[in-house]
């Protein structure tokens, strides 16, 4: 900067100070500090303002009776439409692929922490007999590991195909997660229907979500499902669905 | 199904301090601000689906409190039937002592709820709360030209404020480097 007394905006000042500037605009607010020293003092307000206001209020102690509102709020949450309570349950078997380093997503991460809180129906989906919630919870990862969906995953994209007398599963889409393997969203269909990814690693079918609907008594049908699907399918960086010969291809090199 | 709502209960309750805090700058009153945090933690667990994962939450949640609390000055001035100054709380300029007597406050905090409104809730956004000016302009839902020209102006007058009170932001720089000039 040749005009010594070239004062750079306030805004590109703060913006320096904030860390907000871009690399040529540091560099100029850099060549005014250098060349004029009332830069350096205005540059001073707008760092020593963000510092002042960074502990101003502290962390004031929230009030008891707005905690126990809100607890109370999303206890009740819920419940407000009582068929929704054991209507879905989303159980996530592995938190990520192999090759991704750490759930990037905080919301996701929030989301695997609270289905692995969840009753698991898919006990009682698979073996058709009645299981107390702690039972279902359990027996819901051992059963869904043993459902054959080998063949059923080889199928093209929206192929039904029997599994035993365990109902009907239907490959829905193909797709590679962010560790390259290749992953089927599928259906599974019996009492209920349940939603699933599996993905496929040292040679079989490795169920890492599923969503389980229970039998539809009400007529119900959940809402959020495809919200939980999607958050999981971001979480595994999953790439668009592949197309028909894509798949072929990909299933072929897979088995 | 109770994904969303799963996982949007424990948030809110982890973030209600940030949430008041929040609420706090901007209705200066500890009544108002429990009032507003409630009322947008219902409003968040209604509309949990539309929070997208990946984006930070206490800027979701920040919109939120600050367009409840937009629809309330409305509502208020409607009420009361008196034109009130674009950007000027109803509590109007006692609102700012009656803050400072109840709670109990910095030099800084009490300065900063001495800004108008539009200065005090980029300021608080930006410099209390950490946003980048781009999250701030989402919040605020303003272009982040905007956010700059208000902010710049919030620091002049805070620092101005705090000056009135014998204290110097600049303190730690406040002398000028002379032997820099060659």
């Amino acid at each position: 900067m040749t005009d010594k007394s070239a004062m750079p905006t306030d805004e590109l000042l703060m913006a320096y100070a904030d860390g907000e500037a871009s690399p040529a605009e540091a560099a100029a607010v850099e060549a005014a500090l250098r060349a004029e020293p009332a830069v350096a003092e205005r540059l001073a307000l707008f760092e020593g303002t963000r510092l002042a206001a960074r502990g101003a209020f502290g962390a004031p102690p929230v009030p008891d009776a707005l905690r126990e509102a809100v607890e109370a709020m999303v206890g009740r949450a819920p419940a407000r439409t009582p068929p929704q309570v054991a209507d879905a349950n989303v159980v996530a078997f592995r938190a990520r692929p192999r090759g991704t380093a750490v759930w990037r997503r905080p919301a996701a991460a929030a989301l695997a922490a609270s289905v692995a809180a969840v009753a698991i129906g898919f006990g009682a989906f698979v073996a058709g007999s009645r299981m107390t919630p702690g039972e279902r919870a359990g027996a819901g990862v051992a059963q869904l590991a043993h459902v054959p969906l080998e063949n059923a995953l080889a199928q093209p994209s929206g192929t039904a195909e029997e599994v035993g007398g365990r109902g009907r599963v239907r490959a829905l889409s193909a797709f590679r997660n962010g560790a390259g393997e290749l992953c089927r969203e599928f259906e599974a269909e019996r009492e209920g229907r349940l939603l699933g990814v599996a993905c496929r690693r040292e040679g079989v079918w490795s169920v890492d979500f599923a969503l389980v609907d229970a039998p539809r008594a009400e007529g119900y049908v959940p809402a959020g499902g495809a919200e939980a699907l999607d958050s999981y399918l971001e979480s595994i960086d999953a790439g668009p669905p592949l197309d028909p010969a894509e798949e072929a291809r990909a299933i072929a090199a897979a088995r | 199904m109770g994904g969303e709502r799963d996982t949007m209960g424990p948030m809110l309750i982890a973030f209600l301090p940030t949430m008041r805090r929040f609420a706090l700058s901007l209705t200066r009153s500890a009544d108002a601000a429990d009032d507003l945090v409630q009322a947008a933690c219902e409003r968040a667990l209604v509309n949990a689906a539309s929070f997208s994962p990946g984006s930070r939450f206490d800027a979701w949640m920040f919109r939120i409190i600050r367009n409840l609390w937009i629809d309330r000055l409305r509502r208020a001035r409607t009420r009361a039937a008196v034109p009130v100054e674009e950007g000027e709380a109803v509590a109007g300029a006692d609102g700012a002592a009656l803050a400072e007597a109840r709670l109990e406050l910095s030099d800084t905090a009490a300065a900063i709820l001495r800004l108008p409104d539009d200065q005090r809730e980029v300021l608080t956004l930006v410099c209390v709360e950490g946003l980048s000016y781009a999250q701030a302009a989402e919040v605020m839902g303003t272009p982040v030209g905007t956010v700059m020209s208000r902010l710049a102006r919030a620091r002049v007058r805070l620092a101005a404020l705090l000056q009135e009170k014998g204290i110097d932001v600049r303190a730690p720089r406040s002398s000028p480097v002379r032997e820099s000039r060659s």
